[in-house]
Formats: C-alpha cells, structure tokens, sequence
C-alpha cells in the first residue's frame, strides 16, 4: 500500500473548497491542461512536508513578490487554508496529518503554519518515516523550478543543492563552528597584559617587560622582581638583594610618591585615618543587672554584712537549730533561726550586688575606652587640606592646573574638606558627651546607686549618628579627590618621565593577576593553535566524506541517466568537487567517440543540450530521492515539452524502477502521450488517475478521479469546452472523439463479456467512431440513447468539419450525451474498467 | 537554516573514520556528534574548547 493514502487541499493556492484524492495505487498520475492547478497539487504536497514553498527561495527577485502566494487569491482572509492528507507509517497504520496555514508570506516574513498527526502538533513528520533534505530542496517534490535549479544556479548555489542533495552541508556547518570557535579564542588581552605591553617601546623597561612576558609561570614573579630592583636603581633608591617581592613593590611605590610629592602635595588631599568602628549602646546588660540587684539590697543594712558574715562564722550559729546568744551583744537566745536565716539573705544579696558592681564597671569602662578612642583619633580622618589657609589653597590649585594644562576638579575638593573637618569635630563632641555619661555611671556605682542606662544609649546613639555623617563626608571627599589626583599623578609622572615606572608598580602590585592573565593567554594561543590543525584534518577528512559521497551520487545519477537516455552518446561520468567543494562541484559528461576509442571528458554544463540538462536534472533528483530512501516521490511535468522522444524511456524504465524499488510515485502532467503511455505500461498493475481542472478562479480547482481510459479522455475535452476559439474547439473535439470511442468500445467488450463472449479492447483497435456506433447501437439500453450517439458521430465525425470545427455548443452536448453514456454504462461494478482490464490483461 | 536535526550521525560517522584518533579534531566532531541541532552543537563545541583551554592552563600552571 502507498504511503500516502490520501491527499486534501482546501483554499490553497488555486484550490477553493476541499478536493480530496485517494491513492489507492503505487503509481498515480494526474493529468491537468496548463493553468487548471496541477502544479497546486504538488505544491500542496510540498507544504504540507515543510510548512513552506521552495519557490520563493529559488526564482530570485524580491521576496514581496510571495506575498500573500500560499492563500487562494479568491477566497475570504478568514477562509481555511490547509492540506491534510493520510500517511501509513512502518507499521502499516495510517495517521492524519494536517497543515493548517496560520499566517500567509507577507512582504518581509515567512509564512506559519500548524502541524498536526492525529491532532496533535508536531514539528515535523518524520515519526511517518518523512525525513526531509537539507535546505533549499527538502522535499521529495520535483517541481518545475526546481528541475533546473541545480543546474542553472550560481556556481556556489550549484554546491549547496548538492550538498543538501548529498546531507553533506553539515559538514561545511561542522567546519565553520570550529573555526568560530577558534575566533572566540582570539579575544582582545587582558588589561593588565595590555599594561605590560605598553612598556615595550621604554628602551630598558621595554627589555625588562618583554622578560616577565617571555617567562615561564614560575619566573614571572622574578623577572618582576627584578624589574623593580632595576627601575629603583634609576631613581636613586638604594635596596638590598635580599629585598623581597612585597618590599621591593612598597619601595618603588614609596619612592614614585616621594619623588611626586615634589611636584605637588598630593599626600594633603589623602584620607589616611581609618574611620572610627561603630560603638553600640543600646544593650548594657551588666549595667541593667546592677540594677537589678541594688534593688534587693538595703543600703543601711548593706553596711553590717561584713558583721553578718562574721557571727554566721561562729561554729555554734553556723549549726544552730536553735536560738543562741548573740557574740557581739551576748543577749542570751537572741538569735533565733530565723533571724539567724534572714542574716544569711542579706549577706547572699550583697555578694551579689558585688559582683554585679565588678561586671557593671568593666562594661561601662570598655565603653569608655572606645568612645575615648574616637575622640582621640576622630580627627585623623581629617585630609591636611582642610585646614589649608585659602592663600595655600590658591597655590595648590596654581600647581595642579599648570600640570594638567586645563580647569581641575581642585575647587569642588574644598567644601567636601571642610564637611570632612566639621563632621570630625562633631563626632569628638558627641563622643565627649558619652564619656561624661559613662563617667557619671560609674560614679553612680560607686554610690551604689542605679545607673541611667536609658541616658547613656540615647547619647551613644548621637555619638553612632555623628560617626555614620563623618564617614558620608569622608566617602564623598575621597572619591572627588581619587577623581582629582588620578590626572595628576599621571602628569606629574609624565612631567618626571616616571609613568611607565607607575605602570611597572602597578603590575607588580598585582603579579598574581598577571601571572595567571599570562598563562590564560598561552593557554588560548596553544588551543588555537590546535584548533587550526584540527581544522586541516577536517578540511581532509571531509574531502574524504565528499569523495565517498559524490561517488555514490555519481553512481546513482548514472543509474538514472541511463534508464532515461540509453542510446545517447554523451554519457553523465560524474559529479565532483572541485578543491574543497566549499564553492564549486562540477559535472563531468563523457563523449563517446568511435567503438575503441577512450571517452572525451568534458564539463556536462558545457557540452550538454538543453533537453540533456533536463534529462540531468531528473537524474540528480531521482538520484538524491533514492539515496535518501524516500518512500514517496512527486514529479511535476518530468519529461520537458520538446522532449518526446524520451517518454517513452522514463515511463518503461524510470517508473519501472521507482515502482521495483516500492517508492510510491505521483506523476503530474499537461502532456496526452505520456499520460496515455502511463496508463497503458501500467495499466495491469493499476494507475491512480485523476483530472484537474478550473473552470472558474473563484471556484477553485476540482478534481476528478478518472477511474478508466474513457473518463480520463472526458475529462481531458472538458479542459477545452470553455473556449471560443477554433483551435481549441478542433482540439476539444479532438479528445471528445477520441472519448466517445473509448466509451462505445468499453461498452461493447462489457456486454459482450457479459454474455461470455471473449473479447478484449483490442479486437476494436482500428475501429473508427462511424462502425463503432453502429456496433453498440444493440447493446444500449435506453430508447433514446441511439439516437443520442447518432448525434454524437455527427457532431464529431472528423470528416464533417475538416475547415470548420464544431460550434462551442455542439461539444457541449455532444460531452453531455457522452457524460451521460459513461455514467449509465460504465460507473456500475457490473461494468467496471477492471472488466474491461481484466479482458485485455 | 531550518530548526531540524542538522549533524546527522552517519556524516559525523564518517567524518570520524577519516580522522585520527585522540586528535583534538576528533573531540570536536565526537562533542558534535552527541547533538543535535546547530545551537547544540555550537554549546558543545564550545564547552570541548572551553575544557581544552582549562586543561592547558592547568598543564602550564604545573609545569611551573
């Protein structure tokens, strides 16, 4: 059974409502006059494979061109546009599949469709084994503009169809990510290695930096070393060997900013203090237990705990049970346990309260300590520039404005300097304020009395917020003056002619960094070293897959060449690339001279004729359907007009071959001879046959299954009713005799077979229409049909109108009365065309 | 370029055959040939360089 069982279209291109053709054979062919949408067919076929048309790719021209190309011109914007069809997979089950055009091609887009298998969206059909080409020719669709398209491209577009002929433009795809790939290897250097390359036009620094570039992983912090120690020689520093990496990077930096600080005192405009820690008051957990146990203790009995202590000590009270004189009073029995009890709380309580007292004090005074700290270093945040005089001031920005040439941003330092100072002294004052606080609590201990810890947080929280000012103040002065002194330290160096021993500093300060920058860049150049020796051994190794490939190509297409010109004496030889196959494949044809004689190989494109290109062209495409194992095969139009000769070739062999190989072929043509060759070679195995036809636009094609000869010959005059014109009429009349025939001889042989009298169609081969009415008249059935088929002889007799053919009117009824005869005779099971095979077989 | 399978196992096969073993060239096309689509293959080649690139780095770094 065919893979494509069935096939609809509906409201695409020039079909209207849903025409639906069955295909119940392996071979089918449907036959169209020109512009009735035989094309439509395999175009509908074609998109409901890709969701697309190759045609916008392959005529070239603007692509606005294909606006609007898919949706039948005729129909409404909100018509359904869709082809659906029935496609058996390998195991036999047949599934619906449906392309539903969602959006049409506009001016600058592609067009969007749905895809469905039984309803659910797929992206693509290759669970029913239809697994498309590569692009531009993805389907099995052999389309007018697409036969020659291989052959009349651009040399470069030549490869490409038959890289995507041969699946082979993956491997081109392959190379070039490769190569991609090494280009993301080439990545611009790391600031810090374009640093060290800056040094190279300073003479002896140059010399140094090329070393530390040059040097293994291991030696660059080394040769950094010793750049230092050579670049601290040329300013005069005087280091020991023995000076260490860290030591030498500190020295040089020193030394560049002692010898910038003559040219301008930068070091007035640096934020040196580091800004005081945040101190946090609002939890003084000793101080509130303090609290807490001065509330259990009497004052005034507080003071006798020492005598308390002293009389519990007596042996006889410490294991008293009960009452005892008093050792201080000696009154006789006057401590009783209980009062002896109540000695004891006191005392516990007021060790308590000593212990709390010793905690309260070593929190308060810690507090101290920080709050001290702050006052004391509060104005080391202070730059020197905010207690410049504005006479000094003036010359600084003298200086710094000589050295840049230009306005700099020395004014705008000054107020932030001064918010700086003003913050600082805040803070000290607010820090002063904690430390009376702290001090009048720990006074309060020492009267043993409660602590205002409630007065200490909201002072230490003033302190926190004054210290939170300073350090916006700070953070705004050091960035404007980091904005300030960065072009100044640089003009000064440049005016000393010490940049490039910034520069040195600056790497050296970091030579971690530029060690592994260094390696990280070795490690790319290696990569991509390797990567563009893989490149060689793919370039030859996909040479090798090209040559393997193209052989096979070269085979198959000779096979094909072969089938469809046997007897020519130019011969296809092969299909090649030409260097890499990047941009050029050639064709290579043999022409046979005298037997014996060796083969002359030319360019195919040069030497073949216009028909042999064609020829060519269908060789390569049957060639590329067959490789691929493409279970169905669409050819539209095969054999050129001008190209009769070989109809016979491509339908004895090429079909023949298709069909052996079980590839369902659908064959679309305008051409009579070789549709009637088709159903003849064919006929015992049996051939879809179907008719096309557009009688008005706005209808849409329809097609008619054309189940025999006769139905077929109809429907062909049908395509030239329409027409006033005299050659078409002669033709219409043409194929209504040649219809009418076919229908009186079925007609015949049926009744004939009917009453087991053996006969076949051939036995009226050279029956002309005359005797043939004459023969059927007995076997019709119905009173008027004789006098009906009079007509028609008359109407069609050629020898009636050699000058002038019938009227429009006169085929019109003659094709009813024929119409009339096919369907009354030969549309019942009783009298079938198979009857009529099955005689003839 | 459609959205469909692009590098087909049977050219990456091929390819293969023809290249020599443990080359570098064969790891491109063996990362290649476990994808399927171009942008898979493009994130594979990637990530075999970006791991040729780290192995190298690390081989430099000992070998100091």
């Amino acid at each position: 059974m065919p893979p494509l069982e069935w096939l609809e279209i509906e409201g695409f291109r020039s079909f209207a409502e849903s025409q639906r053709l069955e295909f119940s054979e392996g071979l089918a062919l449907v036959w169209g006059a020109n512009s009735q949408g035989k094309t439509s067919v395999a175009e509908a076929i074609e998109f409901l494979f890709t969701g697309a048309t190759v045609r916008r790719e392959l005529l070239g021209g603007a692509k606005a061109e294909f606006d609007g190309c898919l949706r039948n011109a005729h129909l409404p914007a909100d018509a359904t546009v869709a082809v659906r069809a029935g496609i058996r997979d390998a195991d036999g089950g047949v599934h619906e599949v449906e392309r539903l055009l969602d959006r049409d091609y506009t001016a600058d887009a592609d067009c969007e469709s749905t895809l469905t298998v039984d309803g659910v969206a797929v992206d693509d059909l290759s669970q029913l084994g239809i697994v498309l080409a590569d692009p531009p020719l993805r389907a099995p669709v052999l389309l007018q503009h697409s036969l020659r398209f291989a052959l009349s491209a651009r040399p470069q577009d030549r490869s490409n169809y038959f890289k995507a002929v041969l699946e082979i433009q993956d491997l081109e795809l392959l190379r070039d990510l490769v190569e991609a790939s090494g280009e993301t290897l080439r990545a611009a250097p790391a600031p810090i290695l374009a640093k060290l390359r800056g040094l190279r036009t300073n003479g002896r620094l140059g010399e140094l930096a090329a070393k530390i570039e040059a040097a293994k992983p291991s030696a660059i912090a080394d040769a950094v070393s010793s750049a230092l120690g050579a670049a601290l020689k040329d300013l005069g520093a005087s280091i020991g060997d023995e000076l260490g990496l860290p030591e030498r990077v500190a020295a040089l930096a020193a030394a560049l900013e002692s010898s910038r600080e003559r040219s301008f005192p930068s070091s007035a405009y640096r934020v040196s203090g580091a800004l005081p820690e945040a101190v946090d008051a609002s939890d003084l957990p000793a101080a509130e237990a303090f609290n807490s146990a001065i509330d259990l203790v009497d004052v005034e009995t507080a003071r006798l705990t020492k005598l308390f202590e002293a009389v519990l000590a007596v042996p006889q009270i410490e294991d008293a049970h009960a009452a005892v004189d008093c050792p201080v009073c000696e009154t006789p029995e006057a401590l009783t346990p209980a009062r002896i009890a109540a000695m004891r709380t006191q005392v516990m309580n007021a060790t308590g309260l000593r212990r709390a007292e010793a905690d309260a004090r070593t929190e308060l005074t810690s507090l101290l300590r920080r709050v001290q700290a702050i006052t004391r270093t509060g104005h080391e945040i202070v730059p020197v520039v905010a207690s410049l005089d504005a006479p000094t001031l003036n010359e600084h920005e003298t200086a710094a404005t000589a050295l840049l040439g230009e306005p700099t941003l020395h004014r705008p330092l000054w107020p932030l300097a001064k918010d700086v100072k003003a913050s600082a002294n805040a803070l000290s004052n607010a820090a002063r304020t904690v430390e009376d606080a702290v001090q009048s609590a720990l006074a309060a201990i020492a009267a043993a009395k409660p602590i205002d810890t409630a007065a200490i947080a909201a002072v230490v929280d003033d302190l926190e917020r004054e210290r939170r000012n300073l350090e916006t103040a700070s953070s705004s002065f050091s960035e404007a003056a980091a904005a300030f002194l960065a072009p100044i330290k640089e003009a000064v160096d440049r005016k000393q002619g010490t940049d490039d021993l910034r520069v040195l500093a600056e790497l050296a300060a970091d030579v971690g960094g530029l060690r592994s920058a260094l390696v990280a860049e070795r490690a790319r150049a290696q990569v991509r070293r390797e990567l563009e020796r893989a490149l060689r051994e793919l370039d030859k190794a996909k040479a090798a897959v090209f040559d393997e490939k193209f052989a096979a190509m070269s085979a198959e297409i000779d096979l094909w060449w072969r089938l469809l010109r046997p007897d020519e004496p130019v011969r296809f030889a092969s299909v090649r690339r030409r260097g890499t196959g990047r941009r050029f494949v050639m064709f290579k044809a043999h022409l046979l001279g005298a037997p014996g004689l060796a083969a002359i190989e030319r360019d195919a494109l040069g030497v073949f004729s216009d028909s042999q290109l064609n020829a060519l062209g269908l060789a390569a495409f049957l060639a590329r359907a067959t490789l691929q194992r493409t279970p169905l095969v669409v050819l539209d139009d095969p054999v050129q007009a001008g190209d009769e000769e070989h109809r016979a070739t491509f339908v004895g062999y090429v079909l023949e071959q298709l069909l052996e190989r079980g590839v369902q072929v659908i064959v679309l043509t305008y051409d009579d001879m070789l549709s009637k060759l088709i159903h003849h070679r064919y006929e015992a195995q049996g051939v879809g046959g179907f008719s096309v036809s557009l009688d008005r636009p706005a209808d849409g094609s329809t097609v008619t299954r054309t189940t025999n000869t006769a139905e077929m010959l109809l429907q062909r005059a049908k395509a030239y009713l329409e027409h006033d014109d005299r050659e078409f009429r002669s033709s219409a009349s043409g194929h209504l005799r040649k219809a009418a025939e076919r229908i009186a001889k079925e007609i015949i042989v049926n009744a004939r077979l009917a009453k087991a009298d053996a006969c076949s169609l051939a036995d009226y081969e050279d029956k002309t229409l005359g005797p043939l009415i004459t023969e059927l008249t007995p076997h019709l059935t119905k009173a008027d049909h004789p006098g009906k088929w009079k007509v028609v002889g008359d109407l069609l007799n050629p020898g009636s109108h050699d000058d002038a053919p019938p009227t429009k009117q006169d085929l019109k009824m003659a094709f009813g009365y024929l119409r009339e005869a096919l369907r009354e005779y030969l549309r019942t099971p009783a009298a079938s065309s198979n009857a009529v095979t099955a005689a003839d077989a | 370029m459609n959205d469909g399978p692009l590098f087909s196992e049977e050219n990456l096969a091929a390819l293969l055959s023809h290249l020599a073993e443990g080359s570098f060239a064969h790891q491109l096309v063996s990362s290649a040939s476990t994808a399927a689509a171009r942008s898979e293959v493009e994130t594979g080649l990637a990530k075999v360089v970006e791991d040729r690139v780290a192995a190298v780095r690390e081989a430099l770094d000992a070998a100091a």
